[in-house]
């Protein structure tokens, strides 16, 4: 479970609506609105998960992070893992109880539990588990593989939060393997298999 | 914006009683001779002439007058020892192309690692913007991607990197990520991350394994689109005693493995006498994310790992990769069949460091204290949220070192601190280091050198430590 204490804060005078923050929030918390005569980012704060990166990447500054006066609560608790649970984790070459996420530590369970409960996209699985709520980088294609293995075909992103990539170990074919031998793909393939289911 | 002030830092790791300074060159006398300088001034001129040097060396007939080009360069090199060297390398790209191609068309993207606004930061603080007339900017793996074809199929880069007719690709080869990269194709590495969107970073972090990751940067480099772009690669020559020189080539796979030899021989003596470490307590203080922390040119994320040979290929896992990192949950999922993080080190002091990359792991392993107001930032990190559930803090820092002292039952301390060409140790430690030197060095020139360069298909020579600024 994930305790949110801050939220993201768009300064009105600042902000030109550009949209750049709406394209990349991992959650879809930011929206463009018209108000008066003017484009303006509108932050809603109970879909906000804090990551900051709407904050590090906005081109006028004009987005900050401010206290909560109630933190917010997100996060699966997944009491027991089902069979379902375990049998999507193995089709993905994983284990249950395996961190995907680095920042929150969510688990392996906790995302195909979230896919089961109804999230059918990486920013609904967002929102339910906190995964790529941190860095926003790294567990995405650990998100996308446990989609895939529950038979969710991802189409679009609504922004440039991801594309789709399926580049894994098992996805390489012998030819390259065999091409470019000093980057021991056939030896990480055994390797990847002796530890991951 | 992700430091705390250096105002609130009560004590630094190097003035603690009883510390004292390694030198590289006197443990390893075969060390390289680093550019020397008395000022910033002198930097600029020693990096600025090598650099010319070198690119009167390289083919730029690609490139015609009026066209545009875009250099390409990565957040890590501006934090090498100040950052100063890179800076003017990239200048000097920016001066030459522009006078040889006779264009003006040249930009600058500089790519980030997990912390998204650091290098236009840095780009500020090093007056690149108005340099490049107002065509510089950092760029971003949350970027708007663009579609790369690769043998292995689709992957992304970002699409400002790649939105001028020509590239040139700006980089260094610090050891740095050696329990990432294994010194396999190190300097293709930003192909596959400063110059790529999110999912082509994830997928080599976790689903391409360990050692194989390391073609994903390979296959986007390989691929048509970049090819119809890629100019040269001009490289910031790093070695554990400081900077050594500058090194350009039309060929990055060539250039890769000459470095590489390069790197094998200066950082193998130093990584594998710090895995001869027995015992020690670690003190971080270094204004970088944890495991981009310094001691003598070597990552803390490295020493993590300095328990095994990283360098030699036959080992599938270290012990810190994000693949075993996937495996802890604060009690191993497996506990049998990856190393644990370096046993030498029986407790982590943090004194100072910044936010950002996941860093949990550590906590989770090693017994840590956090000093003061640096355990603030910590626990209000958006990467590491559960860190400080895992650490305690303790507001002196030479009370956390009696405290680790006392349980660990170790005087040896080691501070990564980012020295440049040596450590700071505390005088026990730095005795056993000065006596395991020699010992370590016959190993590695008698028998691990020659396995790492079999093992990457290259041919293992000494190197002259003078002649080696710049020539390959």
């Amino acid at each position: 479970m994930k305790t949110i204490h801050r939220v993201a804060l768009v300064d009105e005078g600042i902000c030109n609506g550009c949209g750049l923050c709406s394209r990349i929030c991992p959650v879809l918390a930011i929206n463009v609105a018209k108000i008066g005569e003017k484009k303006l980012a509108v932050v809603e704060a109970d879909s906000c998960h804090a990551c900051t990166i709407c904050v590090t990447r906005c081109p006028q500054r004009a987005v900050t992070m401010a206290e909560r006066r109630v933190p917010l609560e997100t996060g699966i608790d997944v009491a027991y893992v089902s069979k379902d649970i375990e049998d999507i984790c193995h089709a993905a070459h994983m284990y249950p109880d395996q961190i995907i996420c680095y920042c929150h530590r969510v688990q392996a369970k906790e995302v195909v539990k979230a896919i089961l409960d109804g999230a059918k996209t990486p920013e609904a699985i967002a929102s339910k588990t906190g995964a790529r709520t941190g860095c926003g980088v790294l567990c995405i294609t650990g998100v996308i593989r446990l989609l895939a293995a529950s038979g969710i075909e991802l189409e679009k992103a609504p922004g440039y939060q991801w594309y789709g990539v399926k580049a894994t170990i098992w996805d390489i074919s012998k030819e390259i393997m065999q091409k470019y031998p000093q980057y021991y793909m056939a030896e990480d393939l055994e390797a990847i298999n002796d530890i991951f289911p | 914006m992700y430091n705390i002030k250096p105002e609130l830092l009560e004590a630094r790791a190097a003035d603690l009683p009883g510390m004292t300074g390694v030198r590289v060159p006197e443990l390893f006398p075969d060390s390289p001779r680093p550019l020397a300088a008395d000022s910033k001034e002198a930097v600029r001129k020693q990096i600025r002439d090598l650099t010319t040097r070198q690119i009167e060396e390289i083919d730029l007939s690609k490139i015609q007058a009026g066209d545009s080009v875009n250099i390409l360069a990565s957040h890590h090199g501006f934090s090498i020892y100040g950052g100063e060297a890179y800076a003017e390398m990239i200048r000097t790209i920016r001066d030459e192309v522009e006078r040889r191609c006779r264009t003006t068309d040249i930009r600058l993207f500089a790519g980030v690692g997990l912390r998204f606004r650091e290098t236009d930061e840095y780009i500020e603080r090093f007056g690149l913007k108005e340099y490049f007339g107002g065509k510089a900017a950092g760029i971003s793996p949350v970027d708007e991607g663009v579609p790369i074809q690769t043998e292995i199929g689709t992957l992304y880069g970002i699409k400002r990197a790649y939105n001028a007719k020509w590239i040139i690709h700006a980089h260094n080869n610090d050891i740095r990520e050696l329990h990432y990269h294994r010194l396999i194709g190190r300097i293709f590495k930003p192909f596959a991350m400063s110059y790529a969107t999110i999912e082509t970073r994830s997928a080599y972090h976790q689903s391409m394994g360990p050692r194989a990751a390391n073609f994903l940067p390979r296959a986007i480099y390989e691929s048509r689109f970049v090819q119809e772009k890629f100019v040269c690669s001009f490289i910031l020559q790093i070695a554990p005693t400081g900077i050594i020189g500058v090194n350009a080539n039309n060929d990055l796979a060539k250039q890769d493995l000459a470095l590489a030899r390069l790197s094998l021989n200066w950082y193998g003596k130093l990584i594998t006498l710090l895995g001869s470490i027995k015992e020690c307590i670690l003190v971080i203080d270094y204004p970088g994310p944890i495991p981009y922390t310094t001691a003598g040119g070597i990552l803390f994320g490295n020493f993590l790992n300095a328990n095994v040979d990283e360098f030699n290929l036959d080992i599938p896992f270290t012990a810190f990769t994000r693949y075993t990192d996937m495996l802890y949950t604060g009690k191993a999922v497996l506990s049998n069949k990856t190393p644990p993080p370096n046993p030498a080190i029986k407790a982590l002091i943090i004194n100072y460091c910044s936010k950002g990359y996941p860093s949990t792991f550590f906590a989770q392993q090693i017994p840590t204290m956090v000093i003061g107001a640096q355990a603030d930032l910590l626990g209000t990190c958006e990467q590491n949220t559960t860190f400080m559930n895992y650490a305690i803090r303790i507001n002196k820092l030479q009370k956390a070192l009696q405290f680790a002292m006392q349980f660990s039952k170790t005087s040896h301390v080691l501070a990564f601190d980012g020295a440049v060409g040596g450590f700071n140790a505390s005088q026990p430690l730095a005795d056993a280091l000065y006596e395991l030197a020699p010992s370590i060095s016959r190993e590695v020139d008698e028998t691990l050198m020659p396995l790492w360069c079999k093992q990457r298909g290259i041919v293992s020579l000494p190197v002259d430590p003078v002649g080696s600024m710049g020539q390959l």
